[in-house]
């Protein structure tokens, strides 16, 4: 009789409510999508003092002539990660508001996804909510929340290395397989039938 | 099996499913099978009747609606975002997967407004403000906590209270002999 209490004691018992991942398998790491930026303050303030306010006297210039190249277009930033072998390797922080209401999820689904697979140095770097309203001030006007910064000469390379110490790398190890691996053979040695001369 | 073991082994079971989609896609030779065992991962969520996220659920999102994929830009889909018209306003994501030929479109909204950079600078300093008290908040041990809770004790309030009102008075006393406030009050 009491071991039969017992038993409706343990069926009744409260549980504590708990929430496991089911899903969060390190091969998809999807819980990690955007990766973990230390002192996101200070990330924002470094933006603001090298690139933003640098862009807000630029009203009226032309892109082509500013004293830091960026990219800001949605279409522009896709091409540019996904470029195919060009003159140079891509290597560029790539700035984005992933936390703000304005910016439809789908959007932004695809992009650390395309910054893994990309052939250059990529650093995606999430910004704190409410961090769009600051991209869309002009002339930069990101409308999509996404800001690129090339990362060459024209760049203040404390900056660089700055915000690349603070950022967590991308980590998809099912993407591995995908992403572009640059072979090192470049001749390969082998034989060929020789030509005899036609009489 | 008990409820512990039926448990664990539900979370291997999808688990291994939701692994087994993601590397579907390396090779030619498997994505055409990825729609099977998309459809197989969807029953086993519903034989166990688990919630998906949006993200996962979302139609033509994160997978394709007719053969199953799990999306990769540049590797297996084609992203293009297309302005909106004067006869449509709102943007629109395009999505083409470059395994079946599938276009799908996801409604965008119509561009946000411009910002001044006046406003923009003015709100930057509430964002750094919240993203740095954020940081505090997550930094703060339990010892501190536990500080800040005895400082804002009733009687330690009082006291404090007590303590600034004493130093009014004194301070009206040495300080503000001559003045008209306290000569009319007098």
């Amino acid at each position: 009789m009491s071991s039969s209490l017992r038993a409706i004691e343990k069926k009744v018992a409260l549980r504590k409510q708990v929430y496991k991942t089911v899903l969060g398998s390190p091969f998809v790491n999807e819980a990690h999508m955007w990766p973990r930026v230390q002192d996101q303050a200070v990330v924002l303030e470094l933006l603001k003092g090298t690139v933003l306010n640098k862009c807000v006297h630029l009203q009226g210039v032309e892109r082509g002539q500013w004293p830091l190249d960026v990219a800001t277009d949605y279409n522009e930033i896709v091409k540019l990660l996904g470029a195919a072998g060009g003159p140079q390797e891509l290597d560029a922080i790539l700035f984005v508001c992933p936390r703000d209401s304005g910016i439809p999820p789908v959007l932004l689904q695809q992009v650390p996804l395309m910054c893994y697979t990309s052939r250059g140095t990529v650093t995606l770097v999430q910004l704190p909510q409410g961090s769009h309203k600051l991209l869309l001030a002009e002339p930069l006007y990101c409308k999509e929340g996404l800001l690129l910064v090339h990362c060459n000469d024209k760049l203040d390379g404390k900056f660089v290395a700055a915000v690349r110490d603070k950022t967590d790398p991308l980590r998809f190890p099912w993407l591995d397989g995908i992403a572009y691996q640059r072979t090192d053979l470049k001749l390969l040695k082998t034989t060929a039938p020789l030509k005899r001369k036609q009489k | 099996m008990n409820r512990e073991q039926r448990e664990r082994f539900r979370d291997t079971h999808l688990r291994f499913q939701y692994d087994l989609l993601h590397y579907l896609p390396r090779s030619s030779s498997t994505a055409p099978l990825a729609g099977l065992y998309l459809k197989k991962f969807y029953n086993a969520t519903k034989r166990y009747q688990l919630q998906l996220p949006a993200q996962i659920v979302q139609a033509d999102a994160k997978f394709c609606g007719q053969c199953g994929i799990v999306r990769v830009a540049h590797h297996n889909l084609l992203v293009s975002k297309q302005q909106g018209s004067s006869g449509q306003p709102s943007n629109r994501l395009l999505y083409t997967c470059r395994q079946c030929g599938r276009e799908a479109s996801f409604n965008l909204g119509e561009d946000p407004p411009l910002e001044s950079p006046k406003t923009a600078e003015s709100d930057s300093t509430k964002v750094s403000a919240q993203a740095g008290k954020v940081q505090k908040s997550a930094g703060s041990s339990a010892k501190e906590r536990a500080k800040k809770r005895k400082q804002n004790s009733l009687s330690n309030l009082l006291s404090r209270k007590n303590a600034e009102q004493k130093n009014r008075t004194s301070g009206s006393g040495s300080s503000n002999i001559l003045s008209l406030e306290d000569f009319m009050q007098q």
